[in-house]
């Protein structure tokens, strides 16, 4: 089966429509892959994809439309049954089980046995002969929890594909979907997780979802937006190339917004930072009042090491570590007090998930909720929500319900409710370890808009990152770190005057 | 990261664990030169065989990611049960007694998979309805104050030594040693161990994998039962005769059992043999004490304290889980 | 899957239990007349005095994501001591009890926190240790006595002739308790480590003080209990007592998980009230001892299936 252009068609779906209640998540929505290539599908939490993609590979039933695989009709019962027709997906976070070795995480639920004793050594033999293949760095034998991100992704990706390697499939083809198959990973751990799909472009096709606009476009060999339920248009890489504006573009309906960022270096010093000769790395630098200080490194750089050691979760042997001329006190609470907070991309270490928006967004918010009565601290409702709705409104979470469980939110949105709260508590400085991380275009706009304005009436921050869009949108400084040292310092005259790709070839020079 | 690190620490930890014991072991045998006679060895291995017998079947619950505490009631209830039926129906008995096991443990299993309540919660209520039908029994059966002679019918499932002057109990500890290394078997080599394992580690993950993962919670459940109800059974020869609530003491303990070894209570780690170890290290810690002549009231205080060293040694390395 | 509107669900949850709690009360008083008479009532309030302010305790550590199993123990080892200082110090002998309940309860929390191992194995060891403590300060008397009318008039004197002091004391400590878990910044901090302790800690908060804290609340509640039995009673002995079980009981079937960070203290009442009217009207209607044990457990099951929070279905573990 082809299309008008004349190229295989692997899969179509046609006038998907979903409903959710009264709500249409998905509103006559087609997509269409072709053999051998890499799809990009992109949008807003919420926009719908998610929900398509389940859709096709059977976990959630459409109410009307069809699907259409190789040329025949598709409509699976259930993942399982998707799976053995060729086409599977692997989840966000790689659905891991991290207490079992690779082989047997690989084979988990198609386990080969001799009767009812496990075939363990077959498994492992065909497992390593996988990994080989694959070129994945890990054995067999290892535990998933001991292996790095990166290849933890790889691995369930090879779990994903292993019908079709080992021949145990029914069909030839296969299709895999990778729902953000690079969240929470390194620059590095991600463009290692990229080339293997190219490799693996020629035997199997992709679809990516993804918010990481730059590195799907230089992946992908076609993109599709979808918006509000409804594809807005698929993009050929081929025939045009195309910026990560005019997508951004296309996912949000308008224009990209621009942020002002103050980048005169200030005259007062709220942080002073030296820190020399410590296990992981070997740093000194300041940070003014109202300054957003970058840091850029990858894994190995000591960057997240050094966000750890600046809140206290990381304990510093000796050096310098004054605010405002005082030295830093050793614990978390110690440091929280003084005036610094610390966020991350990683909610689940930051986010009481069961609880409602509000009561995360007053965890450290003590002074501003309580009351004092008889010596005890009480926790005043009233003060609660008002504080809850003002750094909603601000935060712009989405649905504006202070009583929502966290769980129920979008990612975009849980991050939102992080820095709600760490905004409403105003600490001076505030240390950020990749805080987009797997939040989508509009909401990361938002994000900056508002660090952008919270360091213009005088804040601190400090941004360690490896986006570097971010970094050169948001810092008026920036350090480059690799081996734990900072190699190269970019002051805001130059950050201005370089491009994203000049800088991309600084840090390709290191 | 270190590729190795997780295998390196368990290997810390196992030899933390076997260093311990031998050093408990040299500790009691010189403070006691009773310690090591053949008779209290053997007394060491019986009490340490009923502990490790009801651990077993938490051990597959555990290591499934969840809780279940009504072994002792279930044991207890069936052992009143087999010793009630025995007289009637021959050894059928046996098998009738491990199938109500199978089935409370089942029945844990459903209601705690169907109606979603916590397992701790569901066992608990096991446990109080099954010492509840025990202890009715046992009154209706006029055992209460008198125990049921079982007349050596059951003496056929005690091998002892011949020669060896070795008493009758201790043929608990064959039991114990077979199902230890059974059920290790069935955990590292068979496809049910592997995804319970799985399961415990990552239950969501595994659903996603195409696993019927409440049938095989159910599964688990009844398994626990169905040990439970071979314990409950072994101890009624051993007692010679069938009188209720010997168990009652013991629910946290072989939890405790468990958890010392270091099977994670949040699941997916550990194994059969780390339960041995847990229950080997508590039973000794008794016996040694109270070989070593310690004031019956001192015996408390250091036990209690020996633990604390033990789970201290230990600790390095457990996953947290469901509780702290 | 998952209700936003949870209020009304809660508020559901709470009138089954409470329905079923009178459903019990209407059963057993129509079958025995002596169930609400003065005698019964005073039974039941002697029967959940104990068992209240244990599950309260308990609560808390169950908030922190923890367990005390020592709970039995500490009051046992607290009514002797509380026995043994009675002759001397008189009614204010009664203050012996919390105090070295909160004592032995900090201890727990230290060797939790300091020895790093899981306070489950921890409580395991306290418990037996302090049995042990308590056999060895009453040998040789094997019940110490303490009869004098001003300290056990404490526990035994009457308020409205129905209510025994015991009773108002506990309440008193109950209702306290309660307000402090849901309404103050210590209990909503005890919440959120059970709910997430790595997200507590990077919120600012001093885990550490709030987890020895909770272990010190639920020794200091036994103490209270321990205090109060051995003033009711007119003394103590070391023999073990096993209370542990119904105390838990109380404090998870109404509704605070195993796993913490949800419930609480007005669970925790609801939960020794029900068992308290279960094993009165049991004991009252004369049922036989040990049907008695086979109906408690049917009872709890239904109660426990009554109150689950089914919310948050994804924790069950």
């Amino acid at each position: 089966m082809a299309s008008s252009s004349g190229e295989v068609l692997e899969l179509t779906a046609e006038g998907i429509v979903k409903r959710f209640g009264d709500f249409v998540a998905l509103d006559n929505v087609s997509l269409d892959l072709r053999v051998g290539e890499v799809l990009g599908v992109v949008g807003q939490n919420g926009s719908g994809k998610s929900t398509l993609m389940k859709v096709l590979i059977g976990a959630q039933k459409p109410d009307a439309g069809r699907i259409q695989l190789r040329g025949r009709p598709f409509s699976p019962k259930n993942p399982h049954d998707a799976e053995s027709h060729g086409i599977s997906m692997v989840y966000q976070d790689g659905a891991l089980v991290p207490d079992l070795k690779v082989y047997q995480y690989v084979y988990l639920g198609r386990e080969v046995t001799r009767g009812t004793i496990l075939h363990s050594r077959g498994m492992r033999d065909k497992t390593s002969e996988l990994l080989e293949n694959l070129k994945i760095p890990c054995s067999s034998d290892d535990f998933i929890r001991d292996l790095s991100p990166a290849t933890q992704r790889m691995v369930s990706i090879a779990k994903a594909s292993l019908g079709m390697i080992t021949g145990e499939n029914k069909s030839d083809e296969r299709i895999i979907i990778l729902d953000e198959p690079t969240a929470q990973l390194s620059s590095t751990e991600r463009s290692i997780v990229f080339d293997k799909v190219r490799e693996w472009k020629k035997r199997v096709s992709f679809v990516i979802i993804s918010h990481l606009l730059q590195e799907l476009i230089e992946i992908s060999d076609r993109m599709t937006v979808i918006r509000d339920g409804k594809n807005v248009g698929t993009l050929d890489l081929h025939e045009k190339s195309v910026s990560a504006a005019e997508l951004h573009k296309l996912i949000m309906g308008r224009e990209r917004r621009d942020i002002v960022v103050r980048r005169n270096a200030s005259l007062t010093k709220v942080l002073e930072v030296e820190l020399a000769k410590q296990r992981v790395f070997d740093v000194s630098f300041s940070l003014g009042e109202g300054e957003i200080v970058g840091f850029y490194g990858t894994i190995g750089s000591g960057v997240r090491e050094l966000g750890m050691a600046l809140i206290g979760s990381l304990r510093i042997d000796r050096g310098v570590l004054k605010k405002g001329g005082k030295s830093l006190g050793g614990s978390i609470a110690a440091r929280v007090r003084m005036g610094i907070g610390y966020l991350t991309g990683d909610h689940a270490s930051q986010l009481n998930i069961e609880w409602s928006v509000q009561r995360n967004i007053s965890l450290s918010n003590w002074d501003k909720i309580l009351t004092r009565f008889l010596k005890l601290a009480m926790i005043d409702s009233r003060k609660e929500r008002q504080l809850a709705e003002e750094y909603m409104k601000l935060t712009n979470i989405a649905p504006p319900n202070p009583d929502a469980i966290c769980m129920s939110l979008s990612g975009g949105n849980k991050q939102k409710v992080i820095l709600a709260r760490w905004l409403a508590k105003e600490p001076d400085i505030l240390v950020l370890d990749n805080p987009t991380a797997g939040v989508d275009v509009g909401t990361r706009e938002e994000f900056y808009r508002l660090l952008a304005n919270s360091a213009a009436s005088g804040k601190s921050f400090i941004l360690i990152s490896e986006d570097l869009d971010e970094l050169s949108t948001l810092c008026s400084k920036l350090h480059l770190m690799k081996d734990g040292k900072i190699v190269r310092s970019l002051a805001s005259a130059a950050l201005e005057n370089l491009g994203d790709e000049d800088i991309r070839q600084i840090i390709k020079g290191l | 990261m270190n590729v190795n690190s997780s295998r390196l620490r368990k290997r810390i930890r196992d030899s933390i664990l076997i260093l311990f014991l031998v050093v408990l072991v040299v500790a009691f045998a010189i403070g006691s030169s009773g310690f090591l006679r053949p008779s209290n060895i053997v007394s060491i291995l019986s009490n340490f065989s009923v502990l490790l017998i009801l651990s077993l079947g938490i051990s597959w619950v555990v290591m499934a990611g969840s809780l279940d505490i009504s072994q002792a009631g279930i044991a207890g209830l069936v052992g009143i049960l087999i010793g009630l039926i025995l007289p009637v129906i021959g050894y059928g008995a046996i098998a009738v007694g491990i199938l109500v096991g199978a089935g409370f443990g089942s029945l844990n299993g459903l209601i705690f998979t169907k109606a979603r309540i916590p397992s701790f919660l569901v066992t608990l209520g096991t446990l109080f309805v099954t010492t509840g039908l025990e202890k009715y029994l046992a009154v209706t059966a006029h055992v209460l104050t008198n125990g049921i002679p079982i007349e050596g019918r059951l003496d056929v499932f005690l091998p002892t030594i011949p020669l060896l002057n070795v008493p009758r109990s201790f043929s608990l500890f064959y039991w114990a040693a077979g199902e230890s290394i059974l059920f290790y078997m069935i955990s590292q080599k068979t496809r049910f161990g592997l995804r319970i394992y799985a399961i415990g580690s990552s239950a969501s993950s595994t659903l996603l994998y195409g696993i019927n993962v409440t049938g095989y919670q159910v599964l688990v459940f009844g398994l626990s039962g169905a040990i439970s109800a071979v314990a409950g059974f072994l101890y009624l020869p051993y007692l010679n005769t069938a009188s209720p609530t010997f168990t009652d003491s013991l629910t946290f303990v072989t939890l405790a059992a468990v958890v010392l070894g270091g099977t994670a209570l949040a699941g997916g780690v550990g194994g059969f043999h780390r339960t041995v170890i847990g229950a080997l290290i508590l039973s000794i810690i008794n016996n040694g004490l109270t070989v070593m002549g310690l004031d019956a009231l001192a015996l408390f205080v250091v036990q209690g304290v020996i633990i604390i060293i033990a789970a201290v040694a230990v600790s390095r390395g457990i996953k947290t889980g469901i509780i702290q | 899957m998952l209700k936003l509107g949870g209020r009304r669900l809660q508020e559901r949850l709470i009138v089954s239990n409470l329905g079923l709690l009178i459903g019990m009360i209407v059963l057993f008083s129509v079958a025995s007349p002596g169930f609400l008479s003065v005698r019964g009532i005073i039974a039941i309030q002697l029967t959940l005095v104990p068992i209240l302010l244990l599950a309260v305790g308990e609560t808390f550590v169950l908030m922190a994501r923890s367990f005390d199993l020592s709970i039995g123990s500490i009051y046992i080892l607290t009514s002797v001591f509380t026995a043994l200082f009675a002759s001397q110090l008189g009614p204010v002998a009664i203050l012996v009890g919390p105090a070295t309940g909160a004592i032995f309860g900090l201890m727990n929390g230290m060797v939790f926190k300091f020895g790093r191992i899981p306070s489950f194995i921890a409580t395991l060891a306290t418990m037996i240790i302090y049995q042990g403590v308590a056999q060895i300060v009453v040998t040789g008397q094997y019940y110490l006595f303490a009869t004098e009318e001003s300290f056990r008039a404490i526990a035994i004197s009457f308020v409205a002739s129905v209510i025994p002091l015991m009773m108002v004391w506990a309440m008193i400590l109950t209702v306290f308790f309660i307000f402090v878990a849901l309404k103050t910044k210590f209990g909503r901090v005890v919440y959120s480590i059970g709910a997430n302790y790595e997200a507590t800690r990077f919120s600012g908060i001093n885990v550490m003080k709030y987890q020895l804290a909770a272990f010190a609340i639920s020794g200091f509640l036994a103490g209270v209990a321990g205090g109060l039995a051995a003033a009711q009673q007119g003394g103590a002995s070391a023999l073990p007592y096993p209370i542990l079980l119904p105390a838990v009981a109380a404090a998870t079937i109404a509704g605070t998980p195993i796993t913490g960070g949800a419930g609480g203290p007005h669970r925790a009442l609801l939960g020794a009230l029900m068992l308290a009217v279960l094993t009165t009207g049991l004991n009252v209607n004369a049922v036989e001892t040990n049907l008695k044990t086979l109906i408690f457990g049917i009872v709890v099951i239904i109660a426990i299936y009554l109150t689950t929070d089914r919310r948050v279905v994804h924790l069950i573990k």
